[in-house]
């Protein structure tokens, strides 16, 4: 039986590796919204990483925020609020996402004035009209990172950039596809770091990690014959449309899908493995999640390097898989649903953020699809600090032991 | 106490005069909403209803002839009928989790069991219009009650400005509004005419001219309305807008309040202490909340909330011209622009201090405000005080608690 997985290990590891990539030299700039366009921070000679939320950090936020604020913003600030979060030379905020964000940033600027803090709006809608008005919302935001931090466009750097995310997200994207097989190949916890190391210190050092566990995963899938079946579903994960599987999936245990917005896949990995373990259910796989720092910015379709570098950038933002703080509820209900009918899944676990609204609207209708395919669901009410932690394992534990009735 | 004694008291003492003033136009504003009420009834009957976002750029959909109902002003119904967690339980039963907006909760809930709800619900629409200016929500929650009853949604995206509006944030609500005017041709089957829409605008207009000036008489002192006067008053300028019914109702309820200015009638008997409110009202204690105050010699000559339908749409291109007034709710401007509106707002009325209602259904509206308050107070120089609560969701108010705040206020003023 395997040992419980610990958080405090990943977040530790996290402000290490961090600390691999910072220099004297380094202008570190913390986002928050999933589809934040990293190159654009490279093309300025910027490095951005991924503020994650740090389950050990709360109760900083009450002299400024409302405790219905969402709890990922509630920990951001917190950390900010007892000096937590790394050393950075900007944050940069999402406009348009979502409300909490939306004033979380205002609140910010107000609270910490010697922060610089930028924000780049994002369209609802995903045409060709909310394309364009995003390529004048970066090209916006690039003339500001230029006088702010006085470092200009730089097409090279901007190019370099361009690789690393896709030859990062390819990669990833292949990871996913494979385990969707064979979820045995690579264990999701790992995936989750792997994902959470790229974000956190994006560039070469991490991109090799990622590669060579592809290279892996690819070596062992070719003894199985499963490679143009894995290449077959991942180009189709990124077109949003789902082929038939031309090769049976694994099914040593249930078959689990995961959903939800802006929540850590590591922290899900941990709170899955550990109740496993206590439902002595360890054949239990998450073969893909639907999560917002994983599926939904791995599967970006690459920028093409030949056009405008902002229009190509919004183009690939507005393309990427849609988060629930954009239009399309239907789509992504329509998608779930070829999920269940064509991955063979069992359950899924439904991961939402206290007092997350584009993610709590959506749960409903999820809820509806889940039982019309007779596919078991847990919900578990989250948030960073898993101040519900006996709880949420609880319901995991009990979802586990239903499912195994089941099979 | 038996009849006789009872009688024998009536006979003795005069009735006691009441702390407020009510206005006789409300008569007017129960008959011109009844009216409005059954008109969306027809409507949907009739495959011409829509439901629309108070932010909603009503005047497309009124020059299309279609009839606009607006759930947030349902939402308004239903806390005042005091049955809002009963409605926000239906939703919760859906799967709606009880932390999301307590309109949006009333409003899917209504939709699921009509039969037990006010006035058996809003009507079924053939359309949900939504405008993001005043909020994320919206968009989630239409798509849910979409997904209920199978009407489409049309969203009409104004990202949240900073500062000016930029050309291509201009150009954006444009082409998002010319969307609008293609799912509105297609949908409800008619053409559009640029020429009936400027005539719509131009009736909106006069309707927000007239209100802007009712609000504006509240400079005076004593102050001809009170909060609860403004948050009633408002329902013909959220819901008629572009119509001539709003324009009939504001010529009479902007008449009266300039006749309780020139007799130097206030909305309370006895102004002491004029505040600010901030955020929509619990509308499930809106008059008891108002008129405890009232007895108290406090009156709200200003609130943040009602002064949000008080700009122009320009003569001109009249799709650009309407981008332009939707793009610039002030919502959707920030915090800073709530904090520079809210002091103004103290300056011109002359008010003594503010009370910030933190509305746990809407976050826009009410993340910030503890910063406000300081920001306020230190620019302002006067007190102010955060009360917390829900507009419709009476479970999450505490009215002891609220009270105590605002004495604790009042003690600081007097």
């Amino acid at each position: 039986m395997s040992a419980p997985l610990s958080y405090d290990t990943v977040v530790s590891e996290r402000r290490q590796l961090l600390q691999t990539i910072i220099t004297p030299e380094t202008s570190l700039v913390g986002y928050i919204y999933p589809h934040t366009p990293l190159e654009l921070f490279f093309a300025h000679h910027l490095t951005p990483t991924l503020l994650w939320a740090d389950h050990k950090t709360s109760g900083a936020y009450e002299a400024s925020l409302q405790t219905f604020c969402c709890a990922y913003s509630r920990n951001l600030f917190s950390q900010r609020a007892k000096e937590q979060l790394p050393k950075l030379s900007a944050i940069a905020f999402p406009g348009g996402t979502c409300d909490s964000l939306q004033n979380l940033g205002d609140v910010w600027r107000a609270r910490f004035h010697e922060d610089t803090v930028l924000r780049l709006t994002y369209p609802v809608a995903r045409d060709e009209a909310a394309i364009t008005y995003l390529t004048e919302e970066l090209r916006g935001f690039s003339n500001h990172l230029e006088v702010t931090f006085g470092s200009k466009f730089s097409i090279d750097k901007y190019r370099e950039a361009v690789a690393l995310t896709a030859e990062f997200r390819a990669a990833a994207q292949f990871i996913v596809a494979a385990r969707i097989f064979q979820p045995s190949i690579y264990p999701y916890p790992e995936y989750a770091k792997l994902i959470r190391q790229f974000f956190t210190a994006p560039g070469p050092h991490t991109l090799q990690q990622v590669e060579q566990v592809a290279s892996e995963v690819q070596h062992e899938l070719r003894t199985n014959q499963l490679i143009p079946s894995a290449e077959a579903l991942r180009y189709g994960l990124l077109k949003g449309q789902i082929p038939e599987l031309t090769a049976t999936p694994e099914r040593k245990g249930p078959r689990i899908v995961v959903v939800g917005g802006m929540i850590d896949p590591e922290g899900i990995a941990v709170l899955f493995e550990n109740a496993k373990i206590n439902a002595e259910v360890e054949e239990a796989q998450i073969v893909l999640d639907i999560l917002s720092f994983s599926f939904r910015t791995v599967f970006h379709p690459p920028s093409n390097l030949q056009g405008d570098p902002f229009h190509e950038l919004a183009q690939s933002i507005i393309s990427a898989p849609a988060e629930p703080t954009q239009e399309g509820l239907p789509d992504r209900l329509h998608f779930l649903e070829v999920i269940f009918d064509k991955l063979k899944i069992d359950g899924l676990i439904i991961a939402e953020h206290s007092f997350c609204d584009p993610d709590q609207f959506e749960i409903p209708d999820m809820l509806k699809i889940a039982e019309k395919k007779k596919v078991l669901t847990v919900r578990l009410p989250l948030d960073p600090e898993f101040s519900d932690r006996a709880r949420i394992e609880g319901r995991l534990q009990s979802f586990f032991e239903t499912l195994s009735v089941k099979r | 106490m038996d009849v006789k004694k009872m009688s024998q008291k009536t006979t003795t003492e005069p009735p006691k005069e009441k702390a407020y003033r009510k206005l006789y136009t409300s008569k007017l504003l129960r008959e011109t909403m009844t009216l409005h009420i059954l008109s969306t009834k027809t409507a949907s009957q009739n495959g011409r209803l829509v439901w629309v976002t108070s932010g909603f750029p009503v005047e497309i959909p009124v020059a299309f002839d279609t009839v606009a109902a607006y759930p947030e002003q349902y939402g308004a119904i239903v806390g005042s009928e005091k049955c809002g967690p009963l409605l926000c339980g239906f939703a919760e039963e859906l799967g709606f989790s009880q932390e999301l907006c307590s309109y949006a909760r009333s409003s899917i809930g209504s939709v699921k069991k009509p039969e037990q709800s006010p006035l058996t619900g809003l009507p079924i629409p053939q359309a949900l219009l939504a405008c993001n200016n005043i909020c994320g929500t919206v968009l989630g929650w239409y798509e849910a009650v979409s997904e209920m009853t199978g009407a489409p949604v049309y969203l009409v995206d104004t990202p949240p400005l900073e500062g000016d509006q930029p050309p291509h944030h201009l150009a954006y609500v444009k082409s998002n509004l010319e969307g609008l005017i293609t799912f509105m041709s297609e949908t409800f089957n008619q053409p559009y005419d640029e020429e009936k829409l400027l005539q719509v605008a131009d009736l909106s207009n006069t309707a927000v001219n007239l209100w802007t000036k009712s609000l504006e008489a509240c400079k005076n002192k004593p102050s001809p309305l009170n909060c609860a006067d403004r948050f009633l008053s408002m329902a013909p300028i959220v819901a008629l807008r572009g119509t001539q019914q709003a324009i009939d109702f504001y010529q009479a309820f902007y008449g009266e309040v300039k006749e309780r200015v020139k007799q130097g009638l206030g909305a309370i008997r006895e102004e002491r202490v004029r505040l600010l409110w901030d955020n929509i009202p619990p509308w499930f204690t809106i008059y008891n909340f108002f008129n405890t105050l009232a007895k108290k010699g406090v009156v709200f000559p200003a609130d943040s909330y009602t002064h949000a339908w008080s700009a122009n749409i320009p003569r001109g291109e009249a799709l650009e011209s309407i981008a332009q007034v939707y793009s610039k709710i002030w919502l959707n401007k920030g915090l800073s622009a709530k904090i520079d509106k809210m002091c103004n707002l103290i300056k011109d009325y002359e008010l003594d201090g503010f009370v910030l209602f933190s509305v746990r259904s809407c976050k826009r509206y009410s993340l910030g405000q503890m910063v406000t308050k300081e920001v306020i107070t230190r620019r302002t120089g006067v007190p102010g005080v955060i009360i917390e609560g829900d507009m419709v969701d009476s479970q999450q108010y505490n009215e002891a608690q609220a009270e105590t705040r605002v004495d604790a206020l009042l003690e600081m003023i007097l």
